[in-house]
């Protein structure tokens, strides 16, 4: 029950709670963690979809992902500054709430997928940037890395719904 | 001066949309929305990922527009690439957006924030499929116009972003 104590805390805090209660900074957090998805899953999709040979063919993968990659970065730490924002002012509204729960489990699921393919794909990826299809396991990964991010997208939404 | 425009605006073309938005209210798919808890949601869902499509495909055409990113990509390049899937998405979010609008349509007619998300809409969909487009067909184009045109068409999405996020609040 430690995670249930600690969000008990965190709802109490002075940040959690102002945030709670606030007319704008709330609203314009839920938003910005909205809007914030074109930069972050919406580059991924980008690259993804280029790792499974569908979009920009002619281009090196090597390109298209290093082109893409520092925007990806910003755009999740932003993702995840203002989705840890959200989370303190109603933890214990998340923590009660299974489809927070399976968002937390697709984004470590999602994680997974994107450790795996940086620790093999990825590292030869110069031998492959030109090949068309791309190989198999940057196929996969692509395809995964689509599914996972959608199903946290969609966990996301609904937990505004039905907490 | 603004807020007489607004009225203007208001009294000229908003008000009399009022009929289509009461036929949209008691619309066959506005009733079927609401008689099952599940469907707004799903279609919502589908907005939203619609949304991360044609924000992440607007977004790097208007970085590379303004020179920040992919550099070494044509922006008719990018642009050729990109726009089946903006188009695409543009497609869904009409019509999902069309179909979450039906189910309480009446609610939307007398929410500022919708009002606020339709004005920009409009004014969005038409810059995009005008100057935009035929600025989007060139292999370079000077850093003025590239960030006259980029920052603009953001502007406007992210407006019409904000206009939808703030529907629910008020």
């Amino acid at each position: 029950m430690a995670i249930l104590e600690f969000c008990q805390w965190l709802q109490e805090t002075h940040v959690g709670t102002s945030i709670r209660e606030s007319t704008l900074l709330f609203p314009v957090l839920e938003g910005s963690h909205l809007l914030g998805l074109g930069v972050s899953a919406g580059t991924i999709a980008i690259s993804d979809m280029r790792m499974m040979g569908l979009i920009f063919k002619k281009q090196k993968a090597t390109d298209v992902m290093g082109g893409l990659l520092p925007f990806t970065i910003a755009g999740f730490v932003f993702m995840m500054i203002t989705g840890a924002l959200l989370f303190w002012s109603e933890p214990i509204k998340c923590y009660e709430s299974i489809w927070f729960r399976l968002k937390v489990l697709f984004l470590i699921l999602a994680g997974a997928n994107a450790a795996i393919f940086h620790l093999t794909i990825w590292r030869t990826m110069d031998r492959w940037a030109d090949q068309l299809p791309p190989p198999a396991g940057a196929r996969w990964a692509g395809f995964m890395s689509l599914l996972l991010w959608g199903l946290v997208i969609a966990a996301g939404r609904t937990t505004a719904y039905n907490i | 001066m603004v807020e007489f425009l607004l009225g203007l605006a208001y009294r000229f073309i908003w008000h009399p949309m009022l009929p289509f938005f009461e036929w949209s209210d008691n619309s066959f798919v506005g009733s079927y929305i609401r008689s099952k808890t599940w469907v707004f949601p799903v279609i919502e869902t589908i907005h939203i990922l619609a949304l991360t499509v044609l924000l992440a495909g607007t977004i790097v055409i208007n970085l590379r527009m303004m020179r920040l990113m992919m550099r070494t990509q044509t922006i008719s390049g990018l642009s050729g690439e990109l726009n089946p899937f903006i188009n695409w998405s543009v497609g869904i979010m009409l019509t999902t957006g069309a179909a979450l609008y039906s189910s309480e349509a009446l609610k939307c007619f007398d929410n500022p924030a919708f009002q606020f998300k339709m004005f920009f809409l409009f004014l969005a969909l038409v810059f995009h499929y005008t100057w935009y487009r035929s600025t989007i067909k060139v292999n370079q184009t000077t850093l003025s116009k590239g960030w006259t045109v980029g920052v603009l068409s953001l502007i406007l999405w992210f407006a019409v972003g904000w206009g939808g996020r703030g529907i629910g609040f008020i």
